[in-house]
């Protein structure tokens, strides 16, 4: 319990989910830096932006710094217009001496002299421009970003007025206005990397690196989810607290732990899964049923085969079989098996595989996305119900659905029989003998007295609770109150098996049957009720 | 996040159909944690375990504790899980404290809720709900409830003098310690021989087994039973004071019933409230017997019956009366009194029955129905209010 109230703790884990936050947001501006830079270069040659991912951490990380130093100035007030522009000309400044740096550092003292020239000619040029637009760039993103995070971070204070009812937050408007902004900037940054990796004629690309292109989508959107991860943590203290929940101190360390596993397993995962193809979709389908044909005719052939042999048997003796005319004695021919010739024979069948693969991934992916989006969109769901194609949809898809399942039930069943038979076949075993066995070789009486006693096992487990103290009487007064049947239904089996298990009279094997009968009519009454119900 | 599936299938249509692996790799990665984060946040929460643990029997303001164990059994970690526990308000005196733990694979762990019952009834302990989600907040949690389960809490009980009664004799005679009467049938125990006993008495084989002469020990013939007639028909309460009046009476039936059985006197209790155990159904009548498990018996109906509409109490005092032997005494706990009760309780006088009166709360005509039960001998006693007894309980202390 005292784990609960561990305050030291539990502010150790609100610093780390502050920093982790204002970490991720810098890597994920620094990532937008490495897609910014590749850009860049598709369209200058001589361009030098390594430095750009570097620049977009640091320049993320003063917006955030110069953020929260600010959060307590008024939105526009003096001071924090002063701060900004003294921080922006500090920034600039050393982003000068950074181009300076990483171009020509000798090309500054040469600069200094044309600046009495034409002063904006010489002290902004392109390159340095670029990296001006970058800056701003960067901060805005960082700002943007840090917007919703400020307003998920815990912060008990606010949360006290929260719960007096002084102020309201809207946490999950903020936590939307995060995802939004993850998802918009990753889209554009999707949509940027698809058309420079995509062979376009009409690009001047220049020099560019389609890996660290793609390397920084790949984290920016790696980033991004654990950024998503982590705010849904602060969303969720957030309830807990204005709820009164005592929330264990560990959560947030496992919450941090666990979200980083599951983004990286997702990434190997997907880095791992087929990623292209090269048959498409029609074709790999087309594929596919070819390849299905193939099997069945194979199939087919190895079952005529047999026969092929025999009938050959009886073409091969002259003296027994009368002469044919030629026409006639074409024997049936087993169907050959048909190669799936769709490929090119230079297509290697791992590719081939691959397609498939990608292919039945991605349509069960999408099917299952769909899906889900439908069922939590009830109401869409109800329109597209009314729609008539729709419903001829549904039921041609309930119709393919019944069907693969009678065939799926058939085979397995198929399958079954056959394994078991040739268990039969080859284990040296005796079968054991079934319940059903074993009431076949009772006398009657006996018979009757265990179809009763079963009956009953089944009525306790399905129907009515029975105890073993009760009578059989009681049982059956207890059947006929439960189901208001007429009491001709349940008596003959109360009196069969009193007759049997308390008389001497004699029970024949009609006894055990009509008890069975009368058994089998009462259990479809009893489920057929139970149905009704 | 559900709501960007659309726009995340139609880019991943377009970027399907150019062929892109960097554009696959992140819609894989899309759909993999949506599809992920919607499996854990439905098979976290199956995968627990939830046992709760209290005694199913309490005293009134006794202070006890309930504890819930909540196991994970599976594999996955549970990594936050929200634990909501429903006490009524009669069984605690603080607030409920909602727990949020986080649970290791096949890890477990103890909450504890304090449990202080300050009303005699039966409660429900529970439903417990626990829900769990996602990390990544994909969709709404899922919940889960565990059945309740039951908490008897007994009565208040109280010296009979705190309810105005005589400790001694409340119920005018007492029984005797050697009854002249013994019933050889009924063998209550064993003791030495002594100079003077019959030696009928004797139990030859005990004798034989000890070493030394025995005799046995019987049970009076005419025991000095107790029926304790509880009249909670809804019907003769005031409404106003139904609550209070129910209660006291529930009271003095606990009290006496506990003094009786202190007295190694056999006590029964028969009454017409609603017990929620039984579907609302009367509860079992319980034939006048002695022994502690017995009283207990008859506490625990008392701790959950209550008022409603019922049986009238004629109906349930002439049953009694029917099956009382002779010189049993009928207490009879009731907040109403009317002429067919008089004319009931004389008869069950002339059937041999000691009849007491025990009448619940104010009324006007209570001098009037003091002299009529002076003047026809039977014993009255007038309890007012609960408070009293407090008060009464206060001034010994």
């Amino acid at each position: 319990m005292n784990d609960f109230k561990d305050a030291a703790k539990a502010v150790i884990t609100k610093n780390r989910f502050i920093a982790a936050n204002v970490i991720l947001i810098c890597l994920l501006t620094s990532t937008v830096g490495l897609a910014f830079q590749q850009v860049i270069a598709v369209f200058s040659d001589d361009w030098h932006g390594a430095y750009y991912p570097f620049m977009a951490f640091v320049i993320a990380l003063l917006s955030l710094l110069s953020r929260r130093a600010n959060r307590h100035l008024p939105p526009f007030s003096g001071e924090r217009i002063i701060r900004i522009i003294f921080e922006w000309v500090l920034i600039l400044l050393s982003l000068k001496i950074l181009v300076y740096l990483l171009n020509d550092p000798s090309r500054f003292l040469t600069d200094v002299w044309l600046w009495d020239d034409n002063f904006f000619k010489y002290f902004f040029p392109p390159d340095y421009i670029v990296a001006v637009v970058g800056a701003l760039l960067f901060s805005l993103i960082a700002s943007w970003l840090g917007e919703p995070i400020d307003q998920l971070e815990e912060d008990k204070e606010l949360m006290d007025q929260e719960k007096l009812g002084f102020t309201v937050n809207d946490r999950t408007k903020a936590r939307k206005q995060l995802i939004a902004l993850i998802f918009g900037l990753g889209s554009l940054q999707l949509f940027i990397t698809t058309l420079l990796i995509s062979d376009i004629p009409s690009l001047p690309i220049k020099d560019f690196s389609e890996t660290r292109l793609i390397t920084a989508l790949v984290l920016y959107f790696v980033l991004g989810f654990l950024l998503i991860a982590l705010n849904q943590y602060n969303l969720q203290k957030a309830r807990w607290y204005l709820s009164d929940y005592l929330v264990s101190p560990a959560i947030g360390q496992r919450w941090l732990i666990f979200c980083i596993l599951l983004v990286v397993l997702i990434s190997l995962l997907a880095i791992f899964l087929p990623t292209n193809y090269i048959l498409g979709i029609f074709p790999a389908i087309k594929y596919l049923f070819n390849l299905l044909v193939y099997v069945y005719n194979f199939l087919v052939s190895l079952i005529f085969l047999p026969f092929l042999a025999l009938i050959k048997l009886f073409g091969n003796s002259p003296s027994e079989t009368p002469q044919l005319p030629e026409s006639t004695q074409e024997s049936p021919t087993p169907p050959q098996p048909l190669a799936p010739d769709l490929m090119p024979t230079s297509m290697p069948i791992l590719d081939v595989i691959k397609s498939l693969l990608f292919w039945s991934v991605f349509i069960l992916l999408i099917f299952f996305a769909l899906r889900y989006y439908f069922r939590q969109r009830g109401e869409l769901l109800g329109f597209l119900k009314k729609v008539t194609i729709a419903k001829w949809l549904t039921q041609f898809w309930q119709w393919v659905k019944r069907g693969f399942r009678k065939v799926t039930d058939f085979t397995t069943r198929t399958v079954k029989n056959g394994i078991s038979a040739l268990n039969e076949r080859f284990s040296r075993k005796k079968p054991g003998l079934t319940l059903t066995d074993v009431v076949r070789s009772l006398s009657p009486r006996a018979g009757v007295i265990m179809s009763y006693r079963k009956f009953r096992e089944w009525l306790g487990i399905n129907k009515i609770p029975v105890r073993e103290a009760q009578t059989p009487a009681e049982v059956a007064r207890q059947i006929i109150s439960t189901y208001e049947i007429p009491a001709v239904m349940v008596d003959p089996i109360c009196e069969l098996f009193c007759e049997a298990r308390y008389t001497k009279h004699k029970i024949s094997r009609t006894h055990y049957q009509q008890i069975n009968n009368f058994i089998e009519q009462l259990k479809l009454i009893l489920i057929e009720g139970d149905q009704a119900k | 996040m559900l709501d960007y599936i659309p726009f995340i299938i139609i880019l991943m249509l377009v970027a399907a159909f150019v062929n892109s692996d960097s554009v696959m790799t992140i819609f894989y990665m899309i759909i993999g944690i949506i599809i992920l984060g919607l499996w854990w946040n439905r098979h976290a929460v199956k995968r627990i375990k939830v046992t709760r643990k209290l005694d199913d029997h309490a005293f009134l303001r006794q202070p006890s504790e309930l504890t819930l164990e909540i196991k994970n059994t599976s594999l996955l970690p549970v990594i936050w899980l929200e634990i909501h526990e429903s006490l009524p308000l009669n069984v605690r005196n603080t607030a409920i404290q909602n727990y949020v733990i986080s649970l290791p694979p096949k890890g477990k762990q103890k909450l504890t809720y304090p449990l202080f019952p300050q009303k005699r009834g039966f409660y429900k302990i529970g439903p417990t709900s626990i829900a769990s989600g996602d990390l990544m907040g994909i969709a709404h949690s899922a919940e889960i409830y565990f059945e309740p389960d039951d908490l008897t809490v007994y009565p208040h009980i109280v010296p009979l003098e705190n309810l105005g009664l005589p400790s001694r004799s409340p119920f005018g005679s007492i029984r005797h310690k050697d009854p002249i009467f013994e019933d050889p049938s009924r063998i209550y125990g064993k003791r030495d021989y002594q100079v003077g006993d019959s030696l009928k008495r004797i139990d030859w084989k005990s004798s034989a087994a000890v070493g030394k002469l025995q005799v046995k020990k019987f049970e009076p013939s005419i025991t000095m039973e107790t029926l304790l007639i509880l009249d909670l028909d809804i019907a003769s309460f005031d409404i106003q004071k139904l609550y209070d009046h129910s209660e006291l009476a529930i009271t003095c039936a606990a009290s006496v019933a506990y003094w009786c059985n202190a007295r190694k006197m056999p006590v029964g209790l028969i009454t017409n409230g609603l017990d929620p155990l039984n579907n609302n159904a009367l509860p079992n009548q319980l034939v006048a017997q002695r022994g502690e498990g017995h009283v207990m018996l008859i506490l625990e109906v008392l701790a959950r019956v209550i008022a409603g509409k019922t049986t009238p109490l004629s109906a349930i005092l002439s049953g009694a009366m029917a099956r009382s032997s002779w010189g049993t005494t009928l207490l009879i706990i009731t907040p109403q009194y009317s002429p067919s009760l008089l004319d009931q309780m004389l008869q069950a006088k002339s059937q041999g029955l000691n009849v007491v009166l025990m009448l619940i709360g104010f009324s006007p005509i209570i001098s009037q129905v003091r002299s009529e039960c002076h003047h026809y001998g039977f014993t009255f006693y007038n309890i007012q209010q609960l408070i009293d007894i407090e008060m009464a309980q206060g001034t010994k202390k």
